[in-house]
């Protein structure tokens, strides 16, 4: 769960025609969002319902830096008013990343950073993002060797050997 | 601080190795005899194991903390996965790479567990690439989720050891079979089980590409199939009895070719025996029927003729139907086809006749037989190679008759026409052209009327046919047409002339008074492009352009003393005056004025000459 503060209305202007968010990010910088933006998370949603049934507006407190908030924020600006078709992985034609384009320039990013929206997206519960993210890693590791996967990911090889060698790990590799 | 345990760490680790393994000095005791060395082997075989558990361990917290990719929760690390999988296709036991979604299971213990656990990775089968072992294990890690399995038509072990397993069988939600040469056997072995319980199959789809029949059995696991709702048999012969047909809700069925041997026993003999078959599956939505439509002379193609045939009735359900094969046979059922005006539903058509790519919309006519809220085609397009030349003719001339259609209809069905062809083709199009609704286009709110005439054309023993005459009979009504395209040589001289005043008296009338855009070019200039009948006549050409630009210069000149201006001309310039072939540069003149509007061609050079 979140933390919440509280904080007065002339922080965050809610009653007017665009209603407005305050988003504290972990580095404790304040970000005003309009609220529309940020409805494709779930999560924000939920919390701003919670607003709405106590009366109470306050600050929403993310465990995440403003650099990757902003990047979220960036995503759901792009997207603000479309209808997104949520990941549906079972329609979705084997082969080539079906990565859109706009998602893949601004995937564009190194590891660290790709595995850091993914994880803000995840928390913030915005499906369209996690899928994208996923798609983007899924297409960094694939055609890649176990050894070459490790490499990528700073994965350590952690099986011992009864389980390099046991009859199941046959049938994975 | 960290160098500092580092070291430490390290003295500890110095000391402890040396008590727990004695060194080889230290073991000479254990020479005395065998029982002694195999107490000492064992001893050291225990500090192995210890070692590689520590090991094991180190590396496993080190996983933890430092790879942030490890450490994503569960169900992001399946969607890696998932995507993984889609991306780089099924396991291929016969490919020397195997494929990242499988190499996934090998890089570290929390994502093989993850994987092996995550069902969706296993679910999907191709029994074909897989051997026995692979084929039985993706199946249990798959545990009892729906499968969706994909083979081919040889009986290999894995398949045998898949489709001998009841309890498997039973699993089976959507089954592909899909492959060339042979497969009676291996289709009598997977569909004629008959103890299989199949009640979770809702898609089969079996295509087979052999010169050979191959011979579905009727009852298809002992009709054991009540969910099965989509069905698609491409190559293979099933009996239009076979009590399959009748829940589907999609059905894509019939020849892969027109060579195809299951064309003839497959091919629908009536429309009634069509219509007694839709009747057996009243919540078909979706209906392809390929290469096997009721044969449809050309004769009985006219809406009186089709109307003996008797019409065919569709689902009500019905939303898209796709019709492939001979164009007779494909257009004879659209116009039996008598829909309510309400009803909407996608159709589409594969004529083999048609020889550009794409697939050509039916004509408006054949709508308005059709009925429904189908949307008319914004563009027809006349264009064939002399195999298919008196066929399409004869059709068009009867199905592009569009008088009669609803005016709103009329303005919107037509804004571009395209005749391409030798010239012989272009005038026997001449009936269409006046059929033409070029008093809709005119009415109507459309700027952009395009007409691209005679993309390869002008036979020289027939410019004597072209005439001031024959442009205005056919284009005459074409008033509302603003862009014109114009492939040929001969023939643009007389269509100039159509299009030039001939005097001031604003009651003399010239073709396409509100033309803005006009593009003229000369057919294929290279030899090995042109067709063999311009081709040996090219000196008549050469000739011929010279006189083309000045006709085109005296067009523009006498056009704008009419205070009618093109905003816009591209030309050939073969046509310059002065040219006597295709010699020079290949650049395409082209006058685009900002503002005002073209006054003059060649002006400048000319001038300049």
């Amino acid at each position: 769960m979140p933390t919440i503060v509280s904080v007065d209305d002339s922080t965050v202007p809610g009653e007017g025609s665009s209603r407005l968010l305050l988003l504290v990010s972990s580095d404790n910088k304040h970000i005003v969002v309009e609220e529309d933006i940020m409805s494709r998370s779930r999560f924000i949603s939920k919390q701003v319902e919670g607003f709405e049934a106590t009366s109470q507006r306050h600050a929403i407190l993310l465990p995440f830096s403003s650099f990757v908030l902003n990047k979220v924020i960036e995503y759901c600006s792009h997207y603000r008013g479309y209808y997104l078709l949520e990941d549906d992985p079972d329609a979705a034609p084997p082969g080539r990343s079906p990565v859109r384009e706009w998602d893949q320039e601004f995937l564009d990013v190194d590891r660290n950073m790709l595995l850091r929206i993914i994880k803000a997206a995840h928390y913030l519960e915005i499906k369209s993002l996690v899928g994208s993210c996923a798609r983007a890693i899924a297409d960094m590791i694939r055609g890649k060797t176990t050894e070459e996967m490790r490499e990528i990911l700073g994965v350590e090889n952690d099986f011992t050997p009864e389980e390099e060698h046991s009859p199941s790990s046959k049938c994975t590799g | 601080m960290f160098n500092i345990v580092a070291a430490l760490s390290g003295l500890f680790w110095d000391a402890t190795i040396h008590a727990r393994i004695p060194i080889l000095a230290q073991l000479t005791h254990y020479d005395h005899g065998p029982l002694l060395a195999g107490t000492a082997w064992e001893g050291l075989d225990g500090e192995i194991n210890a070692i590689s558990n520590i090991l094991w361990l180190a590396k496993t917290r080190r996983n933890s903390l430092a790879s942030r990719v490890v450490r994503l929760p569960s169900d992001i690390l399946s969607r890696i996965f998932f995507w993984t999988m889609k991306m780089t296709g099924p396991l291929n036991v016969a490919s020397s790479k195997k494929p990242a979604w499988i190499n996934i299971t090998h890089t570290c213990q929390r994502w093989r567990q993850l994987a092996l656990q995550d069902v969706a990775l296993w679910k999907h089968i191709e029994l074909e690439h897989v051997s026995l072992s692979w084929g039985t294990e993706m199946v249990q890690r798959s545990r009892l989720v729906p499968l969706s399995i994909k083979t081919g038509f040889s009986l290999s072990p894995a398949v045998r050891a898949v489709f001998q397993q009841s309890a498997t069988v039973a699993r089976v939600q959507t089954l592909v079979i899909d492959g060339q040469r042979g497969g009676q056997k291996a289709i009598d072995t997977i569909l004629k089980k008959p103890s299989a319980s199949t009640t979770l199959l809702q898609s089969l789809s079996i295509s087979h590409a052999f010169h050979k029949v191959l011979v579905l059995p009727a009852r298809i696991f002992c009709n054991n199939t009540p969910n099965l709702r989509s069905l698609s048999l491409r190559g293979c012969f099933i009996s239009w009895d076979s009590p399959l047909f009748a829940n589907f809700t999609h059905l894509d069925i019939g020849a892969r070719k027109r060579g195809d041997p299951v064309r003839k026993p497959m091919q629908l003999k009536t429309n009634i025996e069509l219509s007694q078959l839709l009747a057996r599956m009243p919540r078909l939505q979706t209906l392809a029927l390929y290469q096997i439509l009721p044969s449809v002379a050309y004769e009985e193609l006219t809406p009186a003729g089709r109307s003996v045939v008797g019409a065919v009735e569709l689902p009500s359900s019905l939303v898209s139907l796709r019709l492939m094969g001979p164009l007779n046979d494909c257009v004879g059922l659209a116009l039996c086809l008598p829909l309510a005006t309400s009803s909407s539903i996608k159709l589409a058509m594969d004529l083999e006749e048609f020889p550009w790519n794409g697939t050509p919309q039916p004509t408006p006519s054949i709508m308005r037989h059709v009925g429904g809220t189908h949307r008319p085609p914004r563009t027809m397009m006349l264009r064939c190679d002399e195999r298919s030349e008196t066929t399409q003719l004869r059709l068009y001339s009867d199905t592009c008759d569009m008088r009669g259609l609803p005016e709103s209809v009329e303005r919107e069905c037509q804004t571009s026409l395209t005749l391409a062809g030798q010239s012989s083709f272009f005038f026997k199009t001449s009936d269409v052209c006046v059929q033409a609704p070029w008093e809709g286009l005119y009415l109507g709110e459309l700027q952009d009327a395009y007409v691209r005439v005679l993309e390869d054309s002008n036979h020289v023993v027939e410019q004597e046919i072209w005439s001031k005459a024959r442009w205005v009979t056919m284009f005459g009504r074409a008033q509302g047409v603003r862009t014109l395209r114009v492939e040929g040589c001969a023939c643009i001289l007389k269509l100039l002339e159509a299009m030039t005043p001939s005097g001031t008296s604003p009651s003399q009338s010239f073709l396409f008074p509100y033309l803005t855009d006009l593009t003229l070019y000369c057919f294929n200039r290279t030899e090995e492009d042109m067709s063999p009948r311009s081709r040996a006549h090219i000196s008549f050409h050469s000739g011929v352009m010279s006189e083309v630009g000045e006709a085109l210069e005296a067009c523009i000149r006498a056009r704008s003393v009419r205070g009618v201006h093109l905003q816009s001309l591209e030309v050939d310039p073969v046509f310059r005056p002065g040219t006597t072939g295709w010699e020079g540069d290949n650049v395409v003149t082209v006058y685009k004025p900002k503002r005002g509007s073209v006054d003059s061609v060649f002006l400048p050079d000319h001038a300049d000459g």
